[in-house]
């Protein structure tokens, strides 16, 4: 009976989950083909590269196959398939996240090509670990439990741990990894306790059950008893993702091990490792504020019967209501038949339900409506206190990666913003905060683009020059006037001017917090825009405006493969900045999963 | 006789005074052990709770691996033979504070740790290895025969309980073993490399230094390390 | 499986979590009051033991008051122990190059980097 049992899962629920989870599958085979060219072919030397290269790009295919399998569905609205019992969800907010994991590894492996780190024969383990490092965060993004949260964490954090230590003579870089190490060690055990305390009072592990059960407590009095324990396990939970999220006041690993790993690590961290921390909060504060505690309406059965071939449910299947969600059973058979396990889980939009259950006993809200308005006031001042503090330490900067440290723990800043915006209209408003999330990924996938573009350059002029201090700098137009011109542009879209990507970026943003009424958070936003203007304006200046030394006015002109890297980079932000409605279009999409 | 609460309190006592003493400790020697005697009293409390398969796990993991592996930190990286650390008093004073802090949260949440929502099985058997077995194999036995969440269906029907099985992570740690394992792998070895402008031996790790505060010349470190400053 | 401690009265959860909630304060205490890294690694151990101590302790059908169900925090702490193993492997490697580049596990000397 039990093995019966066993093949019937494996047959639905395993097998449906893996075809979703296909591109990670590609990484880790990927991997195993890393390690074994290395031991079979250890003399091709750039054979690590081309290898990773086309598997990321495979599994970037695989996941750019999926979008219309989730998108195409507008019978059922908020659509997401529940992987692997209930471990991942794969919507499609997700699976954005994932297409720009993927898209950016495989510039970010092209870029490693270019630069003259990693050593050759240490490429093919850099590149294991940073495919690991990508795995935890594509984990990260379609994390629905809170064990897949810590292992995501995890997964994400150890090789990257290792990776910014990786040079290994440089005496820097051993300190940088031994600060990032011990910390991220630490909030990972912090966030580990606050979840025990989290579930151990809602009584699951899952964070959609958890939200349930939290939307279902009406009696404050209840609440009230309850609350230190879901505060400290809340703000336990969220002292582990500020951390990776480089948020004061958890910040203080980004500049030591910025400036001591190399620029290509910086690269990767000051990125996607944020992006992934990001979309986890995003996961988590979904789970705990999502769910409804009014009974959803079942859909139109012709609907659903369209929707049920889609994702390859029997054809009796009928909608069942089990924890708030709609999901696809078969009628009435309970006896374990394999054929029934759930597929597809829809939330009906039941705006008209939300008004009953807020209607509560207390004039303060509902348990539920309070618990996302204390995230989203710790969301926004971590997000305020984050750009001020980021903007303010990075003048005084003469190491240009620790200007760019600084530069990235106010960027986060500004990414939590719509973050906090979209928690705080949660209940009340919640296509609006789909949008503010939009705004978000936007944020995300820009940012992306010209934090690559900016640490590119610090590695092209470390192996050209050996320095990495920007007073060294000065005067590269003459060298070079194609790449003095493209790092002035991403500079300028990291500032947020007009009419670059970074400004409909910063746009949106502030968009989403006059949506949501944080007019303090729109106001600090503003100002610490104008005032991260002179440092970034500064190292054009001296790259501009000051006189060359006489080393660099020595200096040969920089290798075509580095100017036309970041002449790409520098183009496409410009790109962005006038044709922003596909990429903006394609967040909404994504963003209308929750 | 009551044993149950016997065995706890013995139990939680190590725990508790092992682990104060690991932080008391000048000796990183009896730090490793202090630490030793914590995690196996924590493996007996997990035996007293029932969790068989995890106490198991933790001695063979936690005590039989982690341990034995900062006592080789330890010895690899002490250059003397009693290493001491000093605590200054205002670090001291800090971790104090902290502690004090902390703790009034943390025994503040405890201590008003509310009743759960609904206890889902007392007196269920423990779980066996058999069914934790079946759990990494992506298959939730349990699930069938009891509803262990609330039902909030309004036509009555009465769906399978959220089975959560876990095949998925079983496998995906595995590849991630994998990768630390090669990670730490690739850091502890040392640098094969000469350097190739003077021809003395790039930095090992180990116990062969030429001396603590002795910076490498620039130059050499640029050539050395390929262009890295 | 019946054992004769089962008819023995169960133990409140309080206590596994004042247990917890005391490894969990030493751990951090011992991370910051320790200046050598092995001695904020066992800081770091200390931490991790006392979530898979509230994770046992919450799931476990022996204790009055415990609300999750066994199999799943006994899974969670399984991976907790699994993942605490991997990160103690990394966290020494990482030490063994920093002691390769400062001849000391002492945390105070790698100022290098100021900040």
């Amino acid at each position: 009976m039990n093995l019966l049992h066993w093949i019937g899962q494996l047959e639905g629920d395993a097998y449906r989950s893996l075809r979703l989870f296909a591109p990670e599958g590609l990484v880790c085979a990927t991997m195993l083909l890393l390690l074994l060219s290395r031991m079979l072919l250890p003399s091709r030397r750039r054979l690590p590269y081309w290898l990773a290269f086309v598997g990321v790009f495979a599994a970037l295919a695989a996941a750019v196959m999926q979008w219309p399998f989730f998108a195409l569905l507008p019978q059922l609205p908020h659509t997401a398939v529940g992987g692997f019992t209930g471990l991942l969800r794969f919507d499609t907010l997700g699976l954005f996240f994932r297409i720009l994991f993927f898209g950016f590894s495989a510039v970010f492996i092209l870029f490693l090509g270019m630069t003259r780190l990693p050593p050759d024969e240490d490429v093919g383990e850099f590149l294991v670990l940073y495919l690991a490092s990508i795995l935890g965060l594509c984990v990260m993004a379609s994390a629905d439990h809170l064990l897949m949260v810590l292992l995501g964490m995890e997964m994400a954090g150890v090789p990257s741990y290792i990776l910014a230590g990786f040079i290994k003579s440089r005496r820097a870089s051993g300190e940088a990894a031994v600060k990032f190490a011990l910390f991220g060690a630490a909030s990972a055990g912090v966030m580990l306790y606050g979840m025990t305390l989290l579930a151990g009072s809602l009584g699951s592990l899952h964070l959609p059950t958890m939200g349930m059960r939290l939307a279902a407590w009406t009696d404050p009095s209840a609440f009230a008893a309850r609350a230190p324990v879901l505060v400290l396990g809340l703000l336990m939970l969220l002292v582990g993702l500020a951390f990776k999220l480089s948020a004061v006041p958890f910040h203080f690993w980004v500049p030591d091990v910025f400036e001591g790993s190399a620029a290509e690590v910086g690269a990767y961290l000051s990125t996607v490792s944020k992006a992934g921390a990001l979309i986890l909060l995003i996961r988590v504060a979904s789970g705990l504020l999502g769910a409804d505690a009014t009974i959803p309406r079942l859909p139109d059965p012709a609907q659903f019967a369209a929707a049920a071939s889609r994702f390859d449910m029997p054809a009796d299947s009928r909608p069942v209501i089990r924890e708030g969600v709609i999901q696809a059973g078969a009628a009435a058979d309970r006896n374990g038949d394999p054929n029934v396990r759930p597929v597809a889980f829809a939330r009906q939009d039941s705006t008209a339900e939300h008004s009953t259950a807020e209607h509560s006993t207390s004039e303060l809200g509902s348990p539920a409506q309070l618990v996302s308005r204390f995230l989203a006031a710790v969301i926004a001042v971590l997000a305020a206190v984050s750009c001020t503090f980021g903007n303010l330490a990075a003048y005084g900067q003469r190491n240009f990666k620790r200007l760019l440290a600084y530069s990235t723990i106010a960027h986060a800043g500004y990414m939590l913003m719509p973050v906090a915006a979209a928690v705080a209209m949660w209940r009340t408003q919640p296509e609006l905060a789909r949008w503010a999330l939009a705004a978000s990924a936007l944020y995300v996938a820009i940012y992306l683009i010209m934090n690559l573009g900016a640490f590119a350059t610090t590695a092209f002029l470390r192996d050209a020059f050996q320095s990495e201090t920007i007073d060294d700098f000065a005067g590269w137009i003459r060298v070079s006037p194609s790449l003095t011109v493209a790092v002035a542009v991403i500079m300028f879209s990291l500032i947020g001017l007009p009419p670059l990507a970074g400004f409909v970026a910063k746009f949106a943003a502030f968009a989403s917090l006059t949506y949501s009424g944080l007019w303090a958070l729109l106001v600090i936003g503003a100002v610490n825009t104008a005032i991260s203007l002179f440092y970034y304006l500064r190292v054009v200046k001296v790259m501009v405006l000051d006189a060359p030394s006489e080393a660099v006015a020595a200096m040969p002109p920089m290798g075509k493969g580095a100017v036309t890297f970041l002449a790409v980079l520098a183009a496409s932000l410009l790109v962005l900045g006038v044709l922003w409605q596909p990429l903006f279009t394609w967040a909404k999409a994504a963003a209308g999963a929750l | 006789m009551d044993f149950n609460w016997l065995f706890f309190w013995i139990l939680a006592a190590i725990t508790v005074t092992s682990a104060v003493a690991a932080v008391l400790t000048t000796h990183i020697v009896r730090m490793a052990f202090y630490l030793v005697v914590c995690l196996g009293a924590v493996a007996g409390l997990f035996f007293l709770a029932g969790a068989y398969f995890v106490g198991a796990m933790q001695l063979m993991i936690y005590v039989g691996g982690t341990v034995v592996l900062i006592g080789f930190g330890v010895m690899l990286t002490a250059r003397t033979p009693f290493v001491r650390m000093q605590t200054t008093p205002d670090q001291w004073l800090l971790a104090m504070v902290t502690a004090a802090t902390l703790g009034a949260m943390l025994l503040q949440a405890t201590l008003r740790y509310p009743k759960p929502i609904e206890p889902p099985g007392i007196g269920e058997p423990a779980v066996s290895p058999g069914r934790l077995g079946t759990a990494f194999l992506g298959l939730r036995l349990e699930a069938a025969s009891s509803g262990t969440s609330s039902q909030t269906g309004g036509d009555g029907e009465d769906a399978e309980s959220l089975g959560v099985a876990y095949l998925l992570p079983f496998e995906l740690v595995s590849v991630h073993l994998l990768a630390v394992l090669i990670g730490a792998a690739y850091l502890a070895r040392p640098r094969r490399r000469p350097d190739q402008e003077t021809g003395r031996e790039g930095e090992h790790a180990g116990a062969e230094r030429s001396g603590p505060g002795e910076e490498p010349r620039p130059a050499a470190v640029a050539i050395a390390s390929g262009g890295d400053s | 499986m019946e054992l004769p401690l089962a008819h023995a009265s169960q133990i409140p959860l309080i206590a596994y979590l004042l247990v917890g909630s005391v490894l969990f304060v030493t751990g951090i205490t011992c991370m910051i009051a320790k200046r050598n890294l092995i001695g904020i690694l066992i800081g770091i151990e200390l931490i991790l033991n006392a979530g898979t101590v509230n994770l046992v302790a919450m799931s476990s059908p022996f204790v009055a008051g415990s609300g999750l169900p066994a199999l799943d925090g006994q899974v969670f702490a399984l991976f907790v122990i699994l993942l605490a193993a991997a990160e103690a492997a990394a966290a020494l490697a990482i030490a063994l190059t920093y002691y390769g580049g400062y001849a000391t596990i002492d945390v105070d000397h790698g100022d290098r980097l100021n900040g």
